[in-house]
């Protein structure tokens, strides 16, 4: 992976600082370079990806991991927007969350997001979870150049 | 046939006692001279005998002309609503409520009304029970209505009373059950930081740190780790009082075969024994049956004494319910502990001897309640327990969880 010349680039949308934290660490332990970027509500989000105001040079992000609860612009609504959006849908969203209720996952999905996960409360589980993700979306899976 | 009301018809002329046991059976052919030819004292006597019982009855009795005037009220009656009975020549008293009730009666013979109609009276505002019925005389022609009350006062007063607090208790589980939910699901969140940063700060530090400081942090890890199953099992327990799953026809056969097979290894290694007889199918939520027998099957093996575990469970068919027994030839519970292991968090043992939270019995009870059963144990220490329950064969109607209602 790392013949790649040019680092995945991630776009992480969450709130809580431990949380963002706890996923570049386990991000750390994976193989994929990445480059990840964080916004910390929904609003932000899709300031970001529509590079609107602060984020005109924001980079179109490979994968979008998106938390639920958000301040602002929660992340079914930025999850509508994104799948909504001819140019932005094609970037798959994956649903990361502490939510377990069987409402949030059928939601979810019904707003077309690629993939549901709730998040382990175990680390070691958690770092195996971030891994998988890493290596789905951004190595097994074959996405459009655009 | 001791009780039977007399009729006017039947009361014999010269009857000298009150007592109704020697009124003849009123097929006698004896009465019916009497009947077609009553004499004056005959009626006297009646008319008296009437008056005495229609003065002395407790229950207030108003008698009203056609027009609905008040012709006759007995002394219950005159207490509540009227200071003298009216002397015959004055214009007859009407009672505002009366002349209602009787418009409403429209013609009506009788008409009872409920437990709702409140009246001034001289003792306040009370509440009666009030039947109306058309008095007729000879020929048949209507004469007026004869009003008798119930006062209801203190049962209404009671109902209400126990259906605020029905209302409140059923009100403050709701809100417990809110907020035990809520507590549980929103402190996972916080408690997953702690864990996953302690287990971080081993994996990535562990090295630099001494004997102690590694003594440290694994039992802070330890801690936050139990602390997740307490929450864990609290989520569960409200959880199971919460749900709005519907009945399902569940063969407990079918439960059974799944609750051996999760506690397959638990089974192997403790080489129980579990027998039962053919079990019926019921209106139950099959996953809380299988947390309901798993829960009990999985305490006989945990609860062994040195000997491999020995279970059998029995029904029998009570009508409403299904009762069933979970016996086993375990350590058994002390007289004392009985009540207390269906609490949630209760535990006997220490944690190192016998592992758990504590939540088993207590999420039991609460299946068991929610399928309109009971449940406890019989026990003697250090011979085995028997935990018998009850599963209504059909679902309890929404709501019927909650007693008076």
């Amino acid at each position: 992976m790392e013949t790649h010349g040019t680092p995945v680039k991630i776009l992480l949308v969450e709130d809580n600082p431990a949380d963002v934290r706890l996923t570049i660490e386990a991000l750390k332990e994976g193989k994929i370079i990445n480059r990840l970027n964080v916004v910390k509500d929904g609003v932000e989000a899709l300031d970001y990806l529509q590079r609107r105001g602060a984020f005109t040079d924001a980079p179109r992000p490979d994968l979008v991991l998106l938390d639920l609860n958000l301040p602002k612009k929660d992340g079914r609504e930025v999850l509508d927007e994104i799948k909504r959006d001819d140019d932005l849908k094609r970037i798959p969203v994956v649903v990361l969350t502490t939510s377990q209720a069987e409402e949030d996952i059928l939601k979810s999905y019904n707003l077309h997001a690629n993939c549901y996960i709730s998040k382990p409360v175990d680390l070691e589980q958690f770092i195996a979870v971030v891994k998988t993700i890493e290596d789905f979306w951004l190595a097994v899976v074959s996405l459009p150049r655009s | 046939m001791k009780s039977a009301p007399p009729s006017s018809k039947t009361v014999p002329a010269d009857s000298a006692g009150p007592g109704l046991e020697q009124v003849p059976p009123d097929t006698g052919e004896s009465d019916r001279p009497m009947e077609q030819q009553p004499s004056d004292r005959t009626v006297a006597t009646a008319e008296n005998r009437y008056r005495t019982i229609f003065e002395n009855l407790n229950a207030p009795v108003i008698l009203t002309d056609r027009a609905g005037r008040i012709e006759n009220l007995n002394r219950a009656a005159a207490a509540l609503f009227a200071p003298t009975t009216p002397s015959r020549g004055q214009a007859r008293p009407e009672l505002p409520w009366l002349t209602a009730a009787l418009a409403a009666m429209a013609g009506g013979d009788t008409v009872e009304l409920g437990l709702g109609l409140e009246l001034e009276t001289t003792t306040g505002r009370r509440y009666f029970q009030v039947n109306l019925k058309r008095l007729s005389d000879g020929s048949g022609q209507f004469t007026g209505t004869v009003a008798i009350l119930n006062d209801v006062t203190d049962l209404r007063r009671t109902e209400t009373r126990m259906r605020t607090l029905v209302g409140n208790l059923r009100r403050s589980n709701a809100d417990l059950e809110n907020f035990a939910y809520i507590a549980s699901h929103d402190l996972q969140e916080p408690l997953r930081m702690v864990t996953s940063y302690l287990q971080l700060l081993e994996r990535r530090c562990g090295d630099h740190l001494d004997a102690d400081g590694r003594d440290f942090l694994h039992f802070a890890v330890d801690g936050a780790r139990r602390m997740k199953t307490l929450i864990f099992d609290l989520l569960t327990f409200s959880r199971a009082g919460r749900s709005d799953k519907a009945f399902v026809a569940t063969d407990l056969n079918e439960v059974l075969r799944q609750v051996r097979q999760h506690l397959g290894p638990a089974i192997t290694e403790s080489g129980a024994r579990i027998e039962f007889p053919v079990l019926p199918t019921l209106a139950a939520e099959p996953t809380q049956m299988v947390q309901l027998f798993q829960n009990l099957l999985s305490n006989a093996i945990k609860f062994r004494g040195g000997r491999p575990p020995r279970i059998r469970i029995d029904v029998r068919d009570g009508g409403s319910h299904w009762h069933f027994a979970v016996q086993d030839n375990g350590i058994g519970i002390a007289p004392q502990y009985q009540e207390r292991i269906f609490t949630i968090f209760q535990r006997l043992h220490g944690k190192s001897d016998i592992p758990g939270t504590g939540i088993g019995l207590a999420l039991c009870r609460r299946i068991v309640e929610r399928h309109g059963g009971r449940i406890d144990v019989e026990s003697t220490e250090g011979a085995g327990a028997t935990f018998r329950f009850t599963l209504g064969k059909e679902p309890p109607e929404p709501g019927r969880q909650e007693p008076n209602d």
